[in-house]
């Protein structure tokens, strides 16, 4: 994506913020809030799933341990300023991924994704049994809203919640676009292609692929702790492999496209919001909804878009969407 | 990035008394080898006679149960397949292996990226704008795809790929290339390009290469190998006689012995 466009869009992205902020009641407010963290939770397997090629079920351990982060820190340590909190989430969940990576990254397909399921399902287990640190059961509450010190104020507001939050999906996204166009993304891009070609190449493609395991867990503790602040709570709920599979829907959703996952975060999130809303069945209305999703084949409709949109301008063919396209 | 390497003396790459077994079955059998300093040298033999498994052991995909693999005269057996990319190695592959998404100069960045530390170090910095674009539409140019650079992978014709798979291997000016049967399924005339830029290759490159095309094999290299079920039957130069009609027994050979196979 040219940079010229790029610009437009985040223009027309925070327009788009700023009439919702000023517009919407503040119960709403809360609601997209919610949403513009799914989107960053997306955006962050995005990294991984799209252009490492790894298919990770671990999202909500690195997800939920980001929020406990904080909310150990906040309950139990009375430490309450924001930027020690986001800093300590990012940290914590790196480490449990550098962990976590150099087990599972030594197998592929469905035996990687069994792996990062096991895993999450133990930090769950850990969350619900080590009641003294994490609340067990019943989770921690005493989680206040956090200072922005050296900043005037708390993080309380419904609106002021709301602009960080989409502040904080703009620049996960934007970390994503670096680390696609940079030199580390192309060679995360080839290693999916031709893991045996890199090699012979000269890459280490394990410790690439490390790399990326790593920086996907650090990103996903960010919305994950803006989580935990946002409901002032934080339960196992938070780390359960349902949080996995709905991260690894959104990344689907996203089509291969850069911002898709974000956007698909932020609609699948707000949607579950406002069908718990109005009715008793919502997950079965969303079930049906992502069956309907998955028979589209969001990847190869974008292929099949982007297509049309390059024959009408050139005779070059189209560029794939960077998730592989099941034919 | 290259370690430091002795270039000086001695073999370019040897293997020692290599042993493989897989699944209870023996693919190589003490099998040894030597590739002098820019030496072409062919493997020929009859389907399953080991000569895949043999580059695997020497590149590093695999680990043989006995014997050892030496590169620059330095003991390479236990190091990876990156590890001896470094120290300048390249290979293709038999089945075409390219990175598919991406275009054509994409690839060809990224196998220049791989033997430049200073690329590596901007790790983060967008690969677009990176130094390389030049040095990738020049490699491009000489070994003519230039035309090709910014068609993705996926557009290419199969002879097309094959030839990028070549370019993506001398793209890090290795010291030892090995080829493994770069002209399968091509045309005579694409089998021709592929002789062509082969023999266009630095002098001083030690070529190995893999190739059932017997009169491609002969042209190509100074020196054959002839395999069959697992070890080394003879080593000759090309135009020695005694290595064609060594050539000729093992193919036969192996065609009799399918013919007992259907027989029986």
């Amino acid at each position: 994506m040219p940079r010229r466009s790029l610009l437009i869009g985040v223009v027309l992205a925070v327009i788009a913020l700023v009439l919702l902020r000023n517009g919407l009641s503040p119960y709403s407010l809360s609601v997209w809030s919610l949403a513009l963290v799914g989107g960053g939770l997306g955006m962050s397997l995005s990294l991984l799933v799209t252009y490492a090629g790894l298919p990770s079920l671990a999202q909500a351990a690195f997800y939920g341990t980001g929020g406990y982060a904080v909310g150990i820190l906040a309950a139990k340590h009375g430490q309450d300023n924001l930027w020690i909190g986001l800093l300590l989430a990012a940290l914590v969940s790196g480490l449990l991924a550098l962990v976590l990576g150099l087990v599972s990254l030594r197998t592929r397909g469905i035996y990687f994704q069994i792996i990062t399921l096991s895993f999450t399902a133990m930090i769950w287990g850990l969350a619900v049994k080590w009641r003294s640190l994490t609340g067990g059961d019943d989770g921690l509450v005493g989680i206040y809203p956090p200072s922005m010190a050296p900043f005037n104020g708390h993080l309380v507001t419904p609106q002021g919640v709301f602009t960080f939050s989409a502040v904080a999906l703009i620049l996960i996204c934007l970390v994503v676009r670096m680390v696609r166009n940079s030199a580390f993304g192309h060679v995360l891009v080839g290693i999916r292609d031709s893991e045996s070609r890199m090699a012979a190449l000269g890459y280490r493609t394990t410790a690439y692929r490390l790399g990326a395991f790593v920086l996907s867990g650090m990103l996903a503790a960010i919305p994950g702790a803006l989580l935990t602040y946002q409901l002032q709570f934080v339960s196992p709920a938070q780390l359960n492999f349902v949080v996995s599979i709905q991260a690894l829907l959104m990344v689907v959703i996203g089509a291969g496209t850069l911002f898709g996952p974000a956007l698909a975060g932020v609609g699948v999130i707000w949607l579950q919001e406002i069908l718990q809303r109005h009715t008793d069945h919502w997950l079965l209305v969303l079930g049906a909804i992502y069956i309907a999703v998955a028979m589209v084949n969001p990847p190869a409709l974008v292929q099949r878009l982007r297509t049309q949109w390059a024959e009408r301008r050139t005779a070059e063919p189209a560029r794939e969407p960077d998730l592989e396209v099941v034919r | 990035m290259k370690e430091s390497t002795d270039r000086s003396a001695g073999p370019v790459l040897a293997a020692d008394n290599i042993s493989v077994r897989l699944g209870g079955i023996q693919i190589l059998q003490h099998l040894s080898l030597q590739v002098e300093r820019g030496e072409r040298r062919a493997i020929v033999g009859p389907n399953g006679a080991g000569k895949t498994t043999m580059f695997n052991v020497l590149t590093g995909v695999l680990r043989p149960q006995e014997g050892h693999v030496a590169l620059h005269g330095r003991d390479v057996t236990r190091w990876g397949v990156s590890r001896r990319a470094t120290c300048g190695m390249a290979r293709t592959f038999q089945i075409t292996n390219l990175m598919h998404t991406m275009t054509v100069e994409e690839n060809v960045v990224l196998a220049l990226a791989a033997s430049r530390p200073a690329v590596r170090r901007d790790l983060f910095r967008p690969l677009r704008s990176s130094s390389l674009d030049r040095p990738a539409a020049e490699l491009l140019d000489r070994w003519g795809l230039g035309d090709r650079r910014h068609l993705p992978v996926h557009a290419l014709s199969y002879g097309e790929r094959r030839e990028l798979e070549l370019v993506l291997a001398v793209a890090a000016e290795p010291d030892v290339l090995l080829l493994d049967e770069p002209a399968a399924g091509l045309s005579p005339s694409e089998t021709a390009r592929v002789c062509d830029l082969v023999e266009r290759l630095p002098r001083e490159t030690s070529i190995v290469l893999i190739e059932h095309d017997l009169d491609m094999a002969l042209a190509l290299s100074d020196t054959v190998t002839v395999m069959s079920e697992g070890s080394i039957r003879g080593t000759g130069s090309a135009d020695d006689p005694a290595i064609s009609a060594l050539v000729e027994e093992v193919y036969v050979g192996a065609v009799d012995q399918e013919d007992a196979d259907v027989a029986g």
